[in-house]
């Protein structure tokens, strides 16, 4: 394996593209558990697909158009659930489809239909080029300065968003900085991943760090241990048996979720 | 010296009236129990006065800073946030850091509250009552001279609950506070609160505890169930003090 990245750029990428995506998923992952907005992360990467296809039939840059279709779903989302005008799940529920069918739509008529359908429903670590490791690294840097700047603003936004937001926490701006977060997240994540298996990196690490830590610090660190070393043992175990990475992945990671849950109640 | 005052009010919510007229004044040094049966406006009120709901006519004003202790099931249990960082909330909206003066402080008003070997143990792993003072000591931290409590008594025990008004009491004449509590039990209102305040959308009463009674709680609201209950808790509580 170590021969073969050495020789091929396209496997360095897909193992540079996994590393990035797993410290990402470590901080984003944690806030969408406790927060309980799994299902936010579902429909921001349904609303992704819809970007990807007009990107597709465009032959565009499909993180540009990724970007703007989570963007403008997650709007819309914080937008009625904070003005209270319908619950946050209806309004992903309602959505979503309209997402995911215009995409759907669009791609219909695209040439490479089949392939991409796939490449973009189950991901394919394979097609990560340079534009998705930068993208990658950035969405990573500007994570770090929202953590730095309001960690404890986070903090109280989780713990008790009431009292934060009487006592002067921009709990509205938290919000909408973590919308963001998680939309660019789930457009760098959507190559290795794919759409449907998009919890692997949204929902699993946090659920293990929420398992396993009795600090926020300890969270991100604990989730940040589990993305990385689920990702990395599920890239080598696709390598060397020839499967599809974003499937594998998965599960080695749900399988080291189910072990540590095992262990954890005994 | 008033406080809080509060003129004609009036909310809406789409075709829904929640409140309609109210007017009344709380001095300082009251401590006024607002109570009524479901729906009747009691935490919308208190969410006009603490300024979370801005849509309204009419006119409220407030004199003094507020500390508000929300409904104790709005915190996240599952989030391992200490009791120090929890009750630092205000200092932190204020600093955004924590002094080593305002650890110290933060750390006598946990012994205050009777919580000082609780400092570093989870929010999470409170019991209901001590919840309620970690809330009450957010509460002071930030220098309120009003306090404002929706519900404090929601999944506390009759200890817990004979604790923290023992503990509001005395942190009341030590520091001269005003508080606006908003509760379901009527019993306990009429035991802790010097002020009653009826509220069923409308006032239907606003008087000092002793010039009103449960059975004229019963003629004007009907016969609720809630009002049934609550009155034999006062009835308890009632000969338990003539004794």
């Amino acid at each position: 394996m170590i021969r073969d990245l050495l020789s091929y750029e396209f496997l360095r990428l897909a193992l540079f593209g996994t590393i990035l995506v797993s410290f990402l998923a470590a901080f984003v992952s944690p806030i969408v558990v406790y927060r309980k907005m799994e299902f936010i992360g579902d429909g921001v990467a349904h609303a992704t697909f819809a970007g990807l296809a007009v990107a597709s039939i465009l032959s565009s840059d499909a993180i540009f158009f990724g970007v703007l279709s989570s963007v403008i779903f997650a709007l819309f989302v914080w937008y009625f659930s904070r003005k209270n005008k319908f619950s946050e799940s209806s309004t992903i529920g309602v959505l979503l489809p309209v997402f995911m069918a215009f995409g759907v739509l669009l791609l219909s008529k695209s040439r490479s239909y089949t392939v991409d359908l796939s490449s973009y429903l189950f991901g394919n670590v394979l097609l990560v080029n340079k534009s998705d490791i930068f993208f990658a690294i950035g969405v990573i840097f500007f994570t770090i300065i929202v953590y730095l700047l309001f960690w404890r603003d986070i903090t109280y936004y989780i713990g008790d968003e009431k009292a934060a937001k009487f006592y002067g926490i921009k709990v509205n701006l938290i919000s909408l900085f973590i919308m963001f977060f998680v939309s660019f997240s789930v457009v760098a994540t959507v190559k290795i991943s794919g759409i449907i298996l998009m919890g692997t990196y949204i929902v699993l690490p946090g659920v293990f760090a929420k398992i396993t830590s009795k600090s926020f610090k300890g969270i991100i660190l604990k989730s940040l241990l589990f993305s990385l070393v689920s990702s990395l043992t599920g890239f080598t175990v696709a390598y060397y048996f020839d499967l599809p990475p974003g499937p594998t992945i998965a599960l080695t990671a749900f399988v080291a979720l189910l072990i540590t849950t095992t262990l954890k109640r005994k | 010296m008033i406080k809080i005052r509060v003129e004609n009010l009036f909310v809406k919510f789409g075709e829904y009236q929640a409140l309609k007229g109210v007017s009344f004044e709380v001095k300082a040094g009251d401590f006024i129990g607002i109570i009524g049966p479901n729906g009747a406006g009691k935490t919308t009120l208190l969410k006009v006065i603490i300024g979370e709901i801005k849509d309204y006519t009419g006119k409220v004003e407030v004199y003094g800073k507020m500390g508000y202790q929300p409904q104790l099931n709005t915190v996240n249990r599952e989030f391992p946030m200490d009791v120090f960082t929890y009750i630092l909330l205000p200092v932190y909206v204020k600093n955004r850091r924590f002094t080593r003066k305002e650890r110290e402080r933060a750390l006598d008003m946990l012994k205050r509250v009777g919580l000082e070997d609780k400092a570093y143990s989870l929010v999470g792993d409170l019991s209901g009552g001590e919840l309620q003072r970690a809330s009450l000591a957010r509460a002071l931290l930030s220098d309120a001279d009003i306090l404002l409590l929706d519900e404090p008594d929601s999944g506390v025990d009759e200890m817990g609950k004979n604790t923290f008004y023992e503990l509001l009491y005395d942190v009341k004449k030590e520091r001269d506070l005003t508080i606006v509590m908003v509760s379901h039990d009527i019993g306990l209102v009429f035991k802790e609160c010097s002020t009653i305040m009826c509220l069923n959308k409308t006032l239907h009463c606003h008087a000092p505890t002793e010039k009103i009674s449960p059975d004229k709680l019963k003629e004007m609201f009907g016969q609720f169930d809630l009002w049934i209950r609550a009155d034999k808790h006062y009835e308890v509580e009632h000969r338990e003090r003539s004794i």
